[in-house]
Formats: structure tokens, sequence, C-alpha cells
């Protein structure tokens, strides 16, 4: 009886543990300043002390930044910025509230992950102003397996909320979607 | 003394298994470490001239002043429902006993010409307004729950459920029916027990459907018509009918058969239920264990067969139908032969696929283009909720459809005539949006889909369809838009 109850309890411990990958880690974050110059088609934008600019991922216009913050963690240094902006491309005019990644490769700024949090289709001949009613907390750690860095995003609504998770990749290119499940 | 180690040992049990999936579900996080909050400014919301509010629709529920006492026109057009309900509308949407249906009488003076309408004008006004009602037309209004702008014909129906809350508009039948107030009754006999069996039981029913509806228009027209044909059967609510339950006429093969049990599993393994708030996480979900499961190249004829589900409109018309998710699969197919469109997808991005092999799956992934695959779009969630032994018959009709679509392009069933087979034929959009890049110039006039009908490979009909034709929302391709 007694040795059945500490393996059911090894057993529990044991699959709880297994589906969750990450783990809280030190991180840096300062929020920082940032400027915007407008390109023909792409954005730029310009973090605090950086000299080299940084191409934003979504290819929008009348960009309005939100805030910029740069992130140090497993000795990478990322930037990260949110903003409101007008996407023209496809059948639809969108207008998004975007969260990008940028990490610093030697004297580049890369993305590493673009989240739209909420795109508002527009019509051309409304002025509506548009509502963004979603907001997304993050927050850093690391991966207990392989120490990469992983993000905790909780998108929240009016009335839920959807957490889920993202992992640095192998190849250090992009923050992949995490699925514990899988 | 054994009560008490037992005790002490399911405290042990609980607390172990507690302590990890604490962990685990994040509230190990305190607020001061590495935490961001990301938010935008909200400006005040500006009004349109046509503003529909569910919420406000609901408020009404404890006095709903759509349903009337039974004296006046209006509840005879009540009445009239309820009955169509219990005896005449036997496949059509019926209204549970709970509930009830009310249509605005004058409306119906204006629109029908008469505060009385047959059953026959009663039956199609609830399954298609525009064809009753063709000057109904469509306006806009802004949805403010959705926070989104819509298009809706303002048909003044009301559906009253048990709860006591009032849904109005043209769609509101169809909400109900989402919501389980609205039930679709099929014919007696087409209550398959086995998965194999049902195509044959609902095609045998149809045609005992049919056969009596035959002699019914028959014994009708002889009454009524001296002088026309009595072979004459176009009734268009019938044509629906047999439309709705005529999935034999075209299959989807094998594909479609791996899509429903690979749709199946998916949605037995994550029954939660998918909205606009969580569709795009589980987009990701989806096609990371579709290209895991099927390969790229697979993956991408089962993507390409769901964009075409979610872009395309609805028709009742079987040849309509596919003529309409043939052109979406066309112009999906012309973009993968152009590099152009197939340069970022952040969608594959986000589930490990960097540069994907298979051109079709990074065109319709690729970066606000179609926009059925946007976070949030109801197309999304329409195509992730899609469960082949729950989804509602028209739903699965029409997915089986755009297999069928596929299939027969594959086949060299369908041809694309005029401007519609240029390999430019890139573009399209709804008819109630125009983007900057559309111009008249580059527009295609004539969009016909030409069906080609074979029996044991002998080509036996062609059927044109023109797309352009239809009523209500519709596409309008563009071939040589810079």
């Amino acid at each position: 009886m007694r040795k059945f109850l500490l393996l059911f309890i090894f057993a529990l411990s044991t699959n709880a543990r297994a589906a969750s990958e990450y783990q809280k880690a030190e991180a840096k974050i300062n929020v920082v300043k940032c400027t915007y110059e407008k390109q023909q088609d792409q954005a730029r934008i310009f973090f605090a002390d950086q000299t080299t600019p940084y191409s934003v991922y979504e290819k929008a216009r009348d960009i309005d930044i939100k805030g910029c913050q740069s992130v140090q963690i497993n000795g990478m240094q990322y930037f990260t910025v949110q903003y409101v902006a007008v996407i023209d491309r496809g059948i639809q005019i969108r207008k998004s509230f975007t969260y990008e990644i940028a990490l610093l490769k030697g004297d580049q700024l890369v993305t590493v992950r673009s989240e739209v949090i909420q795109a508002i289709p527009l019509l051309i001949d409304s002025d509506q102003d548009v509502i963004f009613d979603r907001s997304l907390d993050v927050k850093w750690g690391r991966s207990k397996t392989d120490k990469q860095p992983m993000l905790q995003m909780v998108l929240r609504g009016k009335e839920k909320t959807l957490p889920y998770l993202l992992k640095f990749n192998p190849a250090n290119v992009w923050f992949e979607n995490n699925f514990p499940e899988l | 003394m054994s009560q008490r180690y037992v005790l002490l040992n399911l405290i042990l049990v609980v607390a172990a298994a507690a302590c990890p999936l604490i962990g685990f579900s994040g509230q190990a996080w305190s607020q001061e470490e590495a935490a961001g909050s990301v938010t935008a400014d909200q400006p005040a919301q500006v009004e349109s001239t046509y503003h529909y509010d569910p919420s406000a629709a609901q408020t009404k529920a404890t006095a709903p002043p759509a349903l009337q006492p039974l004296e006046n026109e209006f509840s005879f057009i009540l009445k009239k429902s309820l009955n169509l309900r219990d005896e005449n509308m036997k496949f059509q949407s019926s209204v549970r006993q709970t509930s009830k249906v009310a249509i605005d009488a004058d409306f119906l003076k204006r629109t029908l010409g008469t505060h009385q309408p047959t059953d026959d004008q009663l039956r199609e006004f609830f399954l298609n307004p525009s064809s009753v009602a063709p000057n109904l037309e469509p306006k806009r209004y802004y949805d403010s729950r959705a926070k989104r702008w819509r298009y809706d014909q303002f048909v003044p129906v009301h559906v009253q459920n048990a709860d006591g809350n009032v849904t109005s508009g043209q769609m509101a039948l169809g909400a109900a029916y989402r919501m389980g107030a609205v039930k679709m009754n099929l014919p007696k006999g087409a209550q398959p027990t086995a998965k194999e069996d049902e195509r044959e039981a609902m095609a045998a029913a149809e045609n005992r459907r049919q056969q009596q509806l035959q002699k019914e228009d028959a014994e009708t027209a002889a009454r009524t018509c001296v002088t026309c044909s009595t072979t004459s059967t176009s009734n268009p609510l019938r044509k629906f009918e047999a439309s709705a339950m005529s999935l034999n006429r075209y299959q989807g093969g094998a594909l479609w058969d791996e899509y429903t049990t690979f749709a199946t599993e998916f949605r037995k393994k994550h029954k939660t239920r998918i909205g606009r708030y969580n569709n795009g996480t589980y987009k990701r979900l989806f096609l990371k264990k579709l290209i895991g499961k099927f390969g790229e190249a697979k993956a991408a004829l089962i993507l390409q067969a769901m964009t075409a589900f979610g872009e395309a409109p609805t028709r009742f018309d079987d040849d309509v139908q596919i003529g309409e998710l043939a052109a979406v699969i066309k112009v999906i197919n012309n973009r993968a032969n152009n590099s152009y469109y197939s340069s970022e997808s952040r969608i594959l991005r986000d589930i490990g696929v960097q540069t994907s092999k298979d051109t079709r799956l990074s065109v319709i992934l690729a970066n606000s283009q179609f926009s059925a695959w946007n976070d949030g779009d109801n197309s999304l969630t329409a195509m992730l909720s899609f469960d082949p032994n729950k989804s509602d018959h028209l739903t699965k009709r029409r997915m089986a459809f755009a297999f069928a679509a596929q299939q027969m392009i594959t086949e060299n069933k369908i041809e694309f005539v005029g401007d519609m087979a240029k390999p430019d034929m890139h573009h399209y959009h709804a008819n109630y949006v125009w983007p900057e890049w559309s111009s008249s110039r580059h527009r295609v006039q004539q969009p016909v889909v030409r069906i080609v009908t074979s029996v044991d490979g002998e080509p036996q009909e062609t059927i044109d369809v023109d797309l352009s034709k239809q009523k209500g929302a519709s596409h309008i391709f563009y071939a040589g838009v810079p």
C-alpha cells in the first residue's frame, strides 16, 4: 500500500513537471526611449543609445509607438517595441496593435518575434476611431531543459485571458510557440 | 491507525500533485520579476448611422417589444411561423417549442406585397431573404461587440428564446441555430447510426423526397397552370433542399477522408470552444499538428481546400458553390507559381517552419494575404471549429465541396474561362470592401467557371457558372494587378 502510494506521488509529480518546461530567470528590463523614422516601405526605429536602426517586421504605415524596453537575459540583449499602425496589404486595410522583439546580433537588430495583439479592419470611406480592448502581459524566463529564453504571454481581453508560451528556437532565430501537449 | 495512515498519505498525494501544478500554472512568477504589460490607448468611439448593439437587444429580454398579442396581423405572422415549424418545415430551419419567431408584418407588406404571405413565401424568406425581396439592400453598421463593420439586410425577424432573450436581424435565425435554439431537422430515414451509412441513408431519403416533390409539383401545376409545362420543378427552395442533401454529387476523395479523420481527432483532443480570442493560438497548434502528420505537401493541399472554405461565399446551388470554391483555389495556385506572394509567413515561423518547401503553404499563410487565416477572424474560427461529426449540414457540405473542387481542378474537371484562366489572376476581394489596389482596368468582367461532369471518364455535360451574377456577398476577381 505504502509503495503504491509513493509510486503514485512520484508519477503525478513527474507528469506535471514534464508538462512545464519553463522556469523563472533573472532578466534585466529597462524602459528605453525610442524614435520612429518614416521610410518608404518599412518603418525604422532607433532604440535609446543604439546607432543601428531596427526595421520593423510588419510592413505598416502611420506607426504610433506605445513603448520600448531593453531586456538582458542569458547574456543576450533584446529590445521590444509595441506600436499601433495601419497595415494596407491584402484585401483589408487594418489597424493593428503589434508587439515586436528584436535581438542585437553584432551591430544588427533582427526581429525574433512579431505578435499582432489585435487587428481591426478599417473601411476606406469611414472616419472611425479604433478601440483596442486587448492587452498582452509578457514575462521573461528560460527553459528548464536547454536554458533557451522563454516567454510567458497572457493575452487579456475584456472578459477572457489566454496564456501561452514562446520559446527561442535552437538556431536563435525566432521565438516559436511552445505547446506542452505536443 | 490504518485510517490515519491512509488519510496522511492522501494529504501527501494531494500536496505532491498540487505543488508542481502551481509551478506549471505560472503562479510562481512574481509581479516584480521581468514583467511587461502592453496596452494601447483607447480613443473615444465614434458611432455610425447604422448602429447595432447586440447587448442592447438582450436587455430587452424582460419586455420583448417584438412579440405582440395574438389579435393583430403581426401575431398572425407569428402564429404562421409556429405552424411552419410544426407542420411544414421538415428540412428547413425549424424553431423549437420553447422559442418564438416573429416577423414585422409591415415589413412583409413592403417587401412581399402582402401582410399574409403564403407558406412558400415564408419558407423562402427564412432561407434566403434576398431571393424573395431582391430590392432588400444590405446596410453597413458597426458591430460594437465584434468591434468591426458588418453588412446586414436588417430584416426585422425576431427570435425569442426559452431564456427570454430576443435576437433580431436577418441572421437571427442563423444565430439561434448555432446556439441550439433552432434545430435543422433531417427527413425521416436520414438519421444514420454509423458514419459509413450516412451518405447512403441521406441519399436514399433525398431520392424519396425528390420523388414526392416532383409528384406534388406535377399535381400543383396541373391544378393551377393551364398553358405551362408540368415538367418544370425549378422551385428555388426545393433546389436548396436537394443541394443541402446531395453530398454524393461532388466528393472530396481520399484527401477529404484523411482530413475528416484528422479534424475529428483534433476536436476530440481539444474540446475548448474556439472563438475570436483564442483562434490564433489554436491555429498554430492545428498547423503544427497538420504539417507534422501529413508533411508539407499534403498539408498544403488540405490548407488550400480549407482556405477556399473560409474565403468563398456560401451558395445553395451545388454548381455555383463549386465554382466559387474553385476560383479561390485557382488564385492560390496562380500565386504559388509566383515567388512574390510567398515571401514571408509569420505563422510558419511561429511553428518552427523557417522555409517552406511547398510554395502553396507559404502563399496561403503569407502575412496579411488570405484574411481567413488572420488571428481573430471569424472564418478562422469556422475552419478550426469544423468537426465532421458535429458541424451543421451546410458547413459540412461546403467543406466537402472545397475538397471536391480541389480534386476536380487536379483532374481537369473544372476549367476557367476567359480572364479567369490567366496565370496572373492573383487578386480578388469581397464586393463590400474596396482595397487600394482594385482598379476596373484589371477587373475580370466575366468570371466564368466551367464544370465538366463525367461518367466513367467520359465527359457528359458542361456547366458554366458566372460568378458575377450571384446575389449577395460575392468575390470580384482581378488579373494583372501590378
